[in-house]
């Protein structure tokens, strides 16, 4: 990069200081969207202009192929309304078949160079390696060459944002944009380039285009999700990551309880890392009047693993609800399956009358978070996570009946906080087995980490262990005393669902919005990890 | 009448201000003196004492009606308070001009130049509210021109609040012109503290007659 | 009433800003800072009034060790300041002249040749060394020049705000209190007693003989480090430009085998800025007259204690006045009052490491609260110690 413009630093901030000056300054109202643009642009320019090529080249097939699906609609309309009496109805259903075929051929295509490119710069060391270790089992002499490819920055969540634009668009759930430039802004669009959210195009790029006047209340709610952001990702999340680093680099040194105690961290380090850059992200899209999805829901408070998802990451589980679980949920040969399964003896029974039914959703969840593993990265631990959520969340779509049926005979009152608090400790326990494959450098460790949470504790080896992981007594207060603070904030938040903080923090009396706010920054100038005394800890979620 | 209160702390004001004019012409002829007295002649045995005599004196006028003025301040503001918040947070600010300035007395350095930022600042917040006081007393009456012209009050402070900061600045880049510029800043308080009285003035007269004005109330 | 809020709205935001800032300020110059004796000494020279210095003298640690502006002041009436920073790069003395040249308009600039005299130019690129004094150098023009032309990009916001580099220092309080101690004291005396002089209590047990009384014979010289070479011949461009009265020196040491090469880098030195019209005094030969005694006035290899600075400061000092022809202004009565003080200072601290050296302690002695409380136990009067 050129220079560093990463979420967490002062250049950052002037540049958002600057664009904002720029576009509400801007005077010709209309055209307010080109300085996101063209911000847009230097970032990503300054960020990684090696790679600029790839999302130039995403923006325009993407700009492209949605014309021409839209133009193949517009056409097969025309062409039916002028036929409307001259064929008739199994003309017409053909005719609109065929239209169909068509359309999705060209969605398809668009589908396949897309997340073409996105597999093969991603995973095509991945599966060269995976083949190579079982052609090298099996002493086959063939062996696919390894690349040196480079990752553009943020491919994961700009490819993933258009196609679903393009699936709108054949869908006709949207119209496709005829402006190559406003298109491009979508793709690009600065905040949420780096890690997301990832937006659904009927409801970013409105906002974006729109002309926004500017609004204190918004600007101040902008800078206030901003800090907010800075005080989860440089306090916690970047401090957390000093150890959570040490013990990655010589992983399968370490003893249970130091691994256990990492993987507790992790989830600390994780939530706050891509929370915090979401909210930098929102804060950011704030100050411009752009509303963007809230990607986290306090996750840790879910009482299934169900619920977690519907929490973490909303808008990838969003995306893949959209355009994976309901098309194969809803398809043809998964309907045919659950009713052919229906119709065995087996269906017949109310065990198999339930799993029949639940059949289609079962598997479809199961397939998506093998692909939501997949996404997370190019290794088999990482679909050995996919798996392991997707198989618990088809359990307990298939378990479901039996679960409520040992709750109702054991008269458990559902709202019993006892109740509650044992369903949240569950839930935690189970994604934070997921987790070890985050940490793990590999399958193998992943698995002999799980083992060690139950035979390798050791209270004393791991306390010498983790005193030399670079963390000191005030690192572990600071981290303690900030986690307090989110936790209770989350509290407060998950209590009140129908405000948020901020608007909470307006109707107090200013001096304690002025405390609040300046408490919240001195604490990041203060405890902040940055600066060149620290390796800082990339957002964790830029690497995708 | 309306507004009693008003009129009474802007009548204070008033008299604050031209003290404040006084104390400022004595700091404005203190700076001239040092700037046009050469050094060998304030370390000369014939001028030297004189120099001192009368620079201590002009700098003991200049803090007497500084402190008159102050005073008289903090008494006029505290009556209009009870009716205008904007005159309660200019009081606030006055309260913070007095504790920075008696820090100043002991202090030096970079410490010293954070609390002189921190004056600067809040003598012009104090200037600012007692504009919007004026102001908000004229938008309650209805008088669009007090209003306007507190207006432009305001924006002719913010310009020459903003002019004082980079003569402050200037000098730590280029010490050379530290000499010329030390009574830039004087001459700036006092074209401020001029346009701040003509305000005031004008405040004054409305409150004093309510409605007999020639702008009349929308 | 739009207005009003408008107006209000700002002044809240400009007030939440200001105390932002200067909280930040506060935290950066008194308690989130790298603060040792370079800190303390840097920051003292901009403390002195403009204009009120003779000389002053740029360099390493070898002349902040050596000289004592108290003692010129006392026997040869001169104001002097040691603007010196721990092992200070190239690059940080170029910075210094022009400090000195924007701030002070000395009779004399003294310049200790230890910058351009490395065998190497790794020094130019020794981030502590070059933190020691750039952190303490407020900003300004030459400041700005410094970080455009030498800083990485990822790095320039550090060199302009040292908060970003030092906020973690919270970790090492109360460690630290004693310097921030030091700090605040400075700032609110307005002055620092000892105009930047720096010593420690200790008298060198070398393991190889001396050199010293060798080296007026010695006239081998040794090629400057390019780099250096090519900084020192901007350094006197600048010189000439300003037309600067500048002297280089090169301060007494031990010198052994280890560092001859040192010394014939000096000779080279000398003879490079001798051709250019600057005098370059290497004091390093006149050891023995001086009257150095090897076995007693270094605390190490490179740095004199006391004595020895006790010693070298009056010879340097009549060199500055008679031999250069140095011309000393006039000081006002606060000016002579503050002299005063540095003289007593200086002399109480010369019989605290006396103490110290005689009961075989070894402790470093600079201008901090540490330092200075102890001297309260000493007598400021002019020392009885003959020199010559």
């Amino acid at each position: 990069m050129l220079f560093n413009l990463s979420y967490t630093t002062l250049n950052f901030l002037f540049f958002v200081l600057l664009t904002m000056l720029l576009y509400f300054l801007f005077p010709v109202k209309k055209y307010k969207w080109t300085i996101l643009l063209a911000a847009s642009v230097f970032f990503y320019a300054v960020m990684g202009y090696k790679y600029a090529f790839f999302i130039l080249f995403t923006s325009l097939s993407t700009y492209l192929i949605a014309l021409w699906i839209e133009r193949v609609s517009a056409k097969s309309k025309k062409l039916l309304k002028e036929k409307k009496k001259e064929w008739d109805r199994d003309q017409k259903k053909k005719y609109k078949n065929k239209i169909k075929t068509q359309k999705r051929l060209i969605m398809t295509l668009a589908l396949l160079i897309n997340f073409g490119i996105l597999a093969f710069l991603k995973y095509y060391n991945f599966f060269a390696g995976s083949l190579n270790d079982l052609l090298g089992s099996f002493s086959i002499g063939f062996s696919m060459p390894t690349l040196n490819l480079i990752l553009p920055l943020g491919i994961s969540f700009y490819t993933f944002q258009s196609m679903g634009y393009i699936v709108d668009v054949y869908r006709e759930k949207t119209k496709a944009q005829h402006n190559p430039f406003k298109l491009m802004l979508f793709v690009s669009f600065f905040p949420q380039i780096i890690q997301g959210p990832i937006s659904i195009y009927d409801q970013l790029a409105e906002q974006l285009f729109e002309p926004h006047a500017f609004n204190f209340t918004r600007m101040k709610h902008g800078m206030e999700l901003i800090v907010w952001g800075f005080f989860k990702k440089l306090i916690i999340a970047d401090r957390a990551y000093i150890l959570i680093g040490a013990v990655e680099k010589d992983y399968g040194s370490f003893g249970g309880t130091t691994l256990t105690f990492t993987i507790l961290l992790y989830a600390i380090q994780l939530y706050a890392d891509f929370s915090g850059g979401i909210d930098i992200s929102r804060g950011v899209a704030q100050i411009f009047g752009i509303d963007m999805i809230d990607n986290f829901k306090r996750p840790y408070f879910s009482k299934s693993i169900n619920e977690y998802w519907r929490r973490w990451h909303i808008s990838l589980g969003g995306w893949m609800k959209n355009y994976v679980f309901y098309p194969l949920a809803m398809s043809n040969a998964f309907i045919t399956a659950s009713k052919k399964m229906k119709g065995t003896r087996f269906g017949k029974t109310a065990a198999g009358a339930h799993i029949s039914k639940v059949l289609p959703t079962s598997i479809a969840s199961l397939i998506v978070f093998l692909l939501v593993g997949i996404w997370h990265g190019a290794d088999w631990k990482y679909v050995a996570f996919g798996l392991w959520n997707g198989v618990i969340i088809m359990l307990s779509i298939i378990m479901q009946p039996l679960f409520d049926g040992v709750v109702d005979k054991l008269h458990i009152n559902r709202k019993n906080p006892f109740f509650i608090a044992f369903q949240i400790f569950r839930t935690l326990l189970v994604v934070l087995v997921g987790y070890v494959f985050d940490v793990a450098p590999s399958f193998e460790q992943g698995m002999r980490t799980i083992v060690l949470f139950f035979t390798g504790q050791n209270i004393n080896t791991g306390i010498e262990e983790i005193s030399k992981l670079g963390l000191i007594p005030q690192d572990y207060f600071v981290l303690i005393i900030a986690s307090i603070v989110v936790l209770v904030a989350s509290i407060i938040q998950e209590r009140h669902q129908d405000t948020d903080i901020r608007t909470m923090l307006d109707n107090t009396h200013f001096t304690v919005r002025f405390a609040v706010l300046y408490i919240a920054v001195m604490a990041v100038v203060i405890f902040g990890i940055y600066g060149s005394g620290y390796n800082a800890a990339d957002f964790v979620y830029m690497q995708f | 009448m309306k507004f009693p209160n008003s009129y009474l702390c802007v009548k204070k004001l008033f008299t604050a201000e031209i003290f404040n004019i006084i104390s400022t012409v004595f700091l404005l002829a203190a700076s001239l003196f040092t700037f046009c007295v050469s050094e060998e002649d304030k370390t000369s045995a014939e001028f030297g004492d004189t120099f001192i005599i009368t620079w201590i004196i002009l700098t003991v006028l200049y803090a007497f009606f500084s402190v008159i003025a102050f005073i008289l301040q903090l008494i006029g503001l505290n009556r209009g308070r009870k009716e205008d918040k904007m005159f309660r947070d200019a009081m606030a600010f006055v309260i913070v001009c007095m504790m920075t300035t008696l820090i100043l007395v002991f202090v030096r350095g970079v410490f010293g130049d954070i609390v002189s930022t921190i004056d600067m600042f809040a003598t012009l917040f104090v200037h600012v509210y007692i504009i919007m006081g004026i102001y908000s007393v004229a938008y309650q009456l209805g008088y669009k021109s007090v209003q306007s012209r507190g207006k432009v009050t305001f924006f002719i402070m913010i310009g020459i609040f903003a002019f004082a900061i980079i003569v402050s600045i200037l000098p730590a880049f280029i010490p050379d012109l530290e000499e010329p510029l030390s009574f830039a800043a004087p001459i700036l308080e006092l074209l401020g503290h001029l346009v701040l009285i003509t305000y005031i003035a004008m405040g004054k007269k409305l409150l004093g007659s309510q409605g007999q004005m020639h702008s009349q109330p929308a | 009433m739009k207005f009003r809020n408008y107006v209000s709205r700002t002044v809240k935001v400009s007030v939440f800003l200001l105390l932002v800032m200067v909280s930040c300020l506060i935290l950066q110059h008194y308690f989130l800072r790298n603060m040792d004796h370079n800190s303390l000494r840097v920051d003292g020279f901009y403390q002195e009034e403009r204009n009120s210095l003779d000389v002053v003298f740029i360099g390493a640690s070898d002349i902040y060790t050596s000289f004592m502006p108290g003692r010129a002041y006392e026997q040869y009436g001169f104001t002097s300041y040691l603007l010196a920073s721990e092992s200070i790069p190239s690059e940080g003395v170029k910075t210094a002249v022009k400090e000195v040249v924007r701030t002070q308009h000395p009779g004399m600039i003294v310049i200790e040749a230890n910058a351009f005299l490395y065998g190497s130019d790794k020094n130019e690129s020794d981030q502590a060394h070059i933190h020691k004094f750039f952190d303490n150098v407020p900003l300004s023009f030459n400041k700005l020049e410094y970080i455009q032309k030498n800083v990485p990009i990822d790095e320039k916001w550090e060199y302009m705000f040292p908060l970003i580099k030092y906020h973690s220092l919270w970790t090492e309080y109360p460690d630290r209190l004693h310097m921030m101690a030091s700090n605040f004291t400075l700032d609110i005396r307005g002055f620092n007693y000892l105009k930047g002089f720096s010593t420690t209590a200790q008298i060198h047990k070398p393991k190889k003989a001396s050199l010293n009384s060798k080296l007026s014979e010695m006239n081998e010289t040794k090629e400057l480090e390019p780099f250096l070479k090519k900084q020192l011949t901007e350094l006197l461009d600048y010189c000439d430009e300003q037309k600067l009265k500048v002297v280089f020196v090169r301060a007494p040491h031990y010198v052994t085998t280890d560092t001859l090469d040192r010394v014939k880098r000096s000779n080279k030195m000398a003879e490079f800025v001798n051709s250019r019209g600057y005098h370059y005094y290497t004091f390093e030969a006149d050891a023995p007259r001086i009257g150095i005694d090897d076995k007693r006035d270094f605390y190490n290899s490179d740095h004199m204690n006391v004595y020895g600075a006790l010693k070298f400061t009056d010879y340097l000092a009549e060199k500055i006045l008679y031999r250069e022809g140095l011309e000393v202004d006039p000081l006002n009565d606060a000016q002579i009052e503050m002299w005063s003080d540095t003289v007593k200072k200086t002399n109480q601290l010369y019989r605290y490491c006396d103490d110290l050296m005689t009961n075989g302690n070894d402790l470093g002695a600079q201008e901090d609260v540490l330092t200075l409380t102890s001297l309260d136990n000493y007598s400021s009067a002019p020392l009885e110690v003959n020199s010559k």
